[in-house]
Parts: structure tokens; C-alpha cells; sequence
């Protein structure tokens, strides 16, 4: 009986940090400083003191800082500067438009292949969607197309950033979860393909059905198609410079990271658009969202410290064992979890704050953590569109403030029902995802 | 709000807005100075690449000191996420309670920012100052570790001092920002 109480006590104050958790996110207080301040706090109240507590808040952001893993984020983030700047998005959507332009949709198929090559080269999924609501909207809607299905399309494509390699997210889980980030990107390739297929398949079948929203345009001269395709090769040379030396071998993600920021900036010079106003504004931005991901990158392993020391994911874990649920069924409910919880939270936190807790679980019902990655990322991508908080579907809006935030969410209906069909497809058959990572090491 | 007749600003809040202005300016620059480290670096890491693959003479700074650059560079972009507050933060009690309850929310949270960013301030202070007294360096060049934690500390401390100013703007309902020249 007494070693049941000594076991529940640290139980408890876990279950109390991460209700205070919550209500300190709930008082508006930044995510990556509620999760620092529950653990140093709760870590403190169950018995490891305040000296000790206080002494995480540099021990842990130290490791996280001087990380040369993590410092592929903020080079990532500048190489989408620069490949914006360059104007990379507008070359690679017009060569993909110049191609198949002229089909029914066209310009649909030509905005997602578009947003998934730039995706590649640009560090974020909000600026992949700004960049193609700026470049393909005005495009797609002169061309007749309705403003749901454009806009639908540009959020859509705007997601697949998330899932294609190298993504900031993936980076970000993967040294949460203390996985390869190389394994990481070798596992999200098939699962990224799917998706893009996915994407187009929707677009297919709804201009199929609804033909009068996407017309038919007039087809390219070769010269004109050959002429963008030049222009576009650039971006295309980093983004099959940039796979080529990640998958060969011969960078690191650091060096690769590296050589792309370096490059693209090297591109925008060449082509005389890099400006010193938007130098300055594009590295101090970089600057902001590098210090936002840090920051809660930092206060993750605090939190987990915490969370892990009172045996809270051990606690889940025995529950799960002792009720016999089956996995799947454990699954399931953790994805429902996850877009329960994509729509009030941001979808990295949600992921980063949870992620200390669920896997454990997933690795005792005998999954891979790089499955489960891939799975996050798929919610992640979710996240961005579906409300109420669809952040992509809030930049659309801010872009197009004529089009209503009801016209882009109907729009982007036919896309999530896509990556909804992936994400099951995905749950059912994990080998999908991990026959490549093991047909690799192998 | 003290604003005179001519709509500038006098006295207290009229140093308060050049404070602000200042806080702005200092942490983009730190952003740029931290991430033009990093491009420099990032430069370098292309060079030593270069050199290993075709004359078998890596530049061993890179390799070296990687982690201290990738430290003092993320490091700089802090205040940046500070001043402007780009920090991930949910706004639902503002949603559902209102405005006013929502700044009391948020003057409270910058109050708990403050006491965590002054506390990791100490924290980095002692972790720089264990570092000298150990002569903790990097392993190959033996770079002192040290004075690029001092310099994060002093980051930090920057930052801290940075998110009273933002802790005030809160209070008073953000009414202090814009360029000096509104003061004068």
C-alpha cells in the first residue's frame, strides 16, 4: 500500500503539471514559456528543488542552442528567403503552367506540383501558400476558375510543405523524438508522393464533376513552354542539388542546409532582386520564427524532464496495457485527439507538448516513431486548413480579402477529404512508410 | 495619454515610445547579426566541403565550431521574438472573455515571461562562469566555450530587459509603438 502512494504521488503532481499547463496556455501566456515554467516548477515540487529546477533553464536551451542539427532550421528558413526573393515560385509555377496549363484543371495540377517543387526549397508552409497566393491566384481566377477551387487548391498545395523533405517539422520532431532526421526524410518520400497524387486525384474528379469552375485554356507554343522551363531550371538545379546530396550521402542535412541558403542567395544576387531593405527584413523575419521554434524547442525537454520524472507516460502506457485496447483502436483516438487538438492549437506546439506523452505509448503498441512522424505530419498538414483555425486559410483570406473565409474552406473540402483517405491509409499499412528507410539500411 | 494639442507626444511617454523604437531597431539588428553569422558560416561549411572532396584539406574552424556559432547565432534572433512577440501564443481567452480581460491575461503572462527570461539570464551567467572556471573549449582548435555563453547570457539579459518594455506597452494597451519621430 505505501509503495502504491509513493507511486502515486509523482503521478499526481504530473497530472497537475500538465493541467497547469493547459491553463497557462489558456491565459495567453507564449507556449514555450508555460512548458518551461511547469517544469521547472513541477520538477521542483517533486522533490528535486529549486536550484536544481532553476539549473535546467540553461543546461537544456545550452544543448538545444549549440545543436548543429537544429541549426539546419534557420538556414532552411533563409533559403526560402532568398528562393522567394529570387522569385523561384513564379518561375516554377509558370513552367509547370507553361506544361499543363492548357488541360481542364490545369492550372490546379500546375499550382500543386508548383507548391510541392518550391516546397522542396522553401522553409515554410505559410510562405509557400503566400507565394502562390500571390503568384497562381490572380492567374486561376482571370482564367475563369472559381475563387473556392483556386483558393482550395493554393491551401492544399500550401500544405504538402510539411510532408516534403526538408521540412522544419520534421526536423523539429525528429530531435524531440531522438530519431535520424535522415531516416526521417527517406520515410516521408512514398508518403509524400501519396499525397501529391492524392491532390491531383481530387482535382481530377472535381473538375470532373463541376467542370464549369476550372476552363480550358489555350495550349502554349513549345518555344514559350521551352522558355519557362529555362527559366525555372535554376530552382530546379538547388532542389535536385539539395535531394541529390541529402539522399546520396554527400552532405550532411547541415551541409546541404548550407549550400542551399547559400545558393539561393547566390541566385537572387545573379538575378539583381535582392534588395538591401529586403535583405535586412527577410533575415530579421527568418530571425522571429527561428526564435519562435527554438524557444519551444528548448522548453520541450524541460517539460518532458518533468513529465518523464513523474512517471506520467508510464502511468498511460501501464492504463493502455492493463484495458487490452486494441492499437489500432489506440490509434485512432489519438489521431481524433490530434485534430481535436489541431483546432485551437497551433500544430507544431500541439505536437511538441503532447509528443513526451503519446510516444511512449506508440512505441509500446509496437510502432516505429518514424511512422508516427510521418502520421504527425499528415495531421500538421491538416491542421493548416481545416477550422477553425486553418492558418493557410487565414493567409488566402488576408491575400484575397474579396473571398470569403467560407468560399476558401468550402474550397478546401475536396483536399482534406484527400489527406483524411492518405492518413487512414497510412494507419493501416505503416509498411508504406517504412519499406524505404529499411529497403535503405538494408 | 499625455499627447499634446499638436498629436505628439511629451514627457514620460514620448521617452517611453523612443525606448520602444530603440528595442526594435537593436533586435532586428541582432536577428541580422546572428543569421549573417550563420550565412558567413554556412559559407564556410561550402568551402570546407570544397576542399575536403577535391584537395583532401578540410578546414577544421568548421567542423570545430559549429555548435558555438549555431549558439551565438539562434541566440540573437531571442529578442527579435521578443519585441515583437511572435512567440506561439493561444488567444482564446480574448476570443471568449473579451478584450479587457484579455490584457489582463496578457500583462500577466508578460509578467511570468519576464521572471523565466530573468531566471534563465542567472542560470546562463553561472553556466558561462562554471564554463571558464573548467576551461570547458572545443575539442580540436581549443576554442574557449565560455565567452560565447557570456554572450548568450548577456542575450538574454537584453531580451529580459526588452520584455519590460513589451510588459508595459501590454499595460497600456500598445498605444507606445512607433518611430522617435512621433515624440519629437
Amino acid at each position: 500500500m505505501k509503495v502504491e502512494e509513493d507511486d502515486l504521488q509523482p503521478a499526481v503532481i504530473g497530472a497537475l503539471g500538465i493541467a497547469g499547463l493547459f491553463a497557462l496556455i489558456l491565459l495567453q501566456v507564449p507556449i514555450g514559456f508555460a512548458m518551461m515554467t511547469v517544469g521547472v516548477v513541477g520538477f521542483a515540487l517533486e522533490g528535486g528543488g529549486w536550484m536544481p529546477a532553476f539549473s535546467f533553464l540553461a543546461q537544456e536551451p545550452s544543448y538545444v542552442l549549440s545543436s548543429t542539427d537544429l541549426a539546419a532550421v534557420p538556414l532552411f528558413l533563409l533559403m526560402g528567403v532568398f528562393a522567394s526573393m529570387a522569385g523561384f515560385s513564379e518561375d516554377v509555377y509558370r513552367a509547370a503552367a507553361a506544361f499543363i496549363g492548357h488541360r481542364r484543371g490545369g492550372l490546379a495540377y500546375a499550382t500543386i506540383s508548383g507548391s510541392a517543387a518550391f516546397g522542396a526549397i522553401c522553409g515554410s508552409s505559410t510562405a509557400t501558400a503566400a507565394t502562390f497566393g500571390k503568384v497562381a491566384l490572380p492567374q486561376m481566377l482571370a482564367r475563369g476558375y472559381s475563387p473556392a477551387f483556386s483558393t482550395g487548391v493554393i491551401a492544399a498545395g500550401g500544405t504538402l510543405k510539411s510532408l516534403i523533405p526538408p521540412s522544419l517539422v520534421m526536423i523539429i520532431y525528429c530531435v524531440v523524438a531522438k530519431t535520424f532526421i535522415l531516416d526521417m526524410f527517406v520515410a516521408a518520400i512514398v508518403p509524400a508522393l501519396i499525397t501529391i497524387a492524392f491532390n491531383l486525384v481530387a482535382i481530377a474528379i472535381v473538375v470532373r464533376l463541376r467542370p464549369q469552375i476550372a476552363p480550358v485554356s489555350a495550349r502554349l507554343p513549345w518555344k514559350e513552354r521551352l522558355d519557362a522551363a529555362w527559366r525555372a531550371a535554376p530552382s530546379l538545379a538547388l532542389l535536385i542539388g539539395v535531394f541529390l546530396g541529402i539522399y546520396s550521402g554527400v552532405f550532411t542535412v547541415n551541409e546541404a542546409a548550407s549550400a542551399a541558403a547559400i545558393l539561393a542567395l547566390l541566385f537572387a544576387l545573379a538575378r539583381r532582386r535582392l534588395t538591401w531593405e529586403g535583405l535586412v527584413r527577410g533575415m530579421y523575419e527568418a530571425g522571429s520564427v527561428t526564435a519562435m521554434l527554438y524557444l519551444i524547442l528548448m522548453a520541450a525537454p524541460i517539460f518532458t524532464y518533468f513529465i518523464n520524472l513523474a512517471h506520467v507516460p508510464d502511468a498511460l502506457v501501464h492504463w493502455i496495457d492493463g484495458h487490452h485496447f486494441p492499437p489500432l483502436g489506440v490509434i485512432f483516438t489519438l489521431t481524433a485527439v490530434y485534430i481535436l487538438l489541431g483546432t485551437f492549437f497551433e500544430e507544431m506546439s500541439s505536437i511538441l507538448i503532447t509528443l513526451p506523452l503519446i510516444l511512449p505509448i506508440i512505441v509500446n503498441l509496437g510502432y516505429d516513431p518514424l511512422w508516427w512522424g510521418v502520421i504527425c505530419l499528415i495531421q500538421v498538414e491538416m491542421a493548416l486548413i481545416h477550422p477553425p483555425m486553418g492558418i493557410i486559410v487565414f493567409l488566402l483570406h488576408a491575400i484575397a480579402p474579396k473571398i470569403s473565409m467560407g468560399t476558401i474552406y468550402r474550397g478546401v473540402v475536396p483536399f482534406l477529404l484527400a489527406d483524411f483517405a492518405v492518413l487512414i491509409i497510412l494507419i493501416l499499412l505503416p509498411g508504406i512508410v517504412l519499406w524505404l528507410p529499411h529497403a535503405l539500411v538494408h | 495619454m499625455n499627447v499634446l494639442p499638436n498629436g505628439e507626444y511629451g514627457g514620460t511617454i514620448a521617452a517611453m515610445v523612443r525606448i520602444d523604437w530603440a528595442t526594435k531597431v537593436l533586435a532586428r539588428a541582432l536577428a541580422v547579426l546572428g543569421l549573417g553569422a550563420l550565412l558567413c558560416f554556412a559559407a564556410m561549411t561550402i568551402a570546407d566541403g570544397l576542399l575536403r572532396f577535391f584537395f583532401a584539406s578540410p578546414i577544421d574552424v568548421v567542423r570545430d565550431a559549429g555548435a558555438l556559432v549555431a549558439a551565438f547565432a539562434v541566440a540573437c534572433c531571442l529578442p527579435v521574438a521578443i519585441v515583437e512577440r511572435s512567440n506561439i501564443t493561444i488567444r482564446f481567452l480574448s476570443s471568449i472573455a473579451g478584450p479587457r480581460t484579455g490584457r489582463m491575461a496578457d500583462v500577466a503572462a508578460a509578467i511570468l515571461v519576464e521572471i523565466i527570461l530573468v531566471l534563465m539570464t542567472w542560470q546562463f551567467v553561472i553556466f558561462a562562469n562554471q564554463a571558464r572556471l573548467t576551461g570547458t573549449a572545443t575539442w580540436m582548435l581549443r576554442i574557449p566555450a565560455a565567452p560565447v555563453w557570456a554572450a548568450v547570457a548577456l542575450i538574454l539579459g537584453i531580451s529580459a530587459v526588452m520584455q519590460i518594455v513589451v510588459g508595459i506597452k501590454t499595460l497600456h494597451g500598445d498605444y507606445l509603438g512607433g518611430h522617435p519621430t512621433s515624440a519629437e
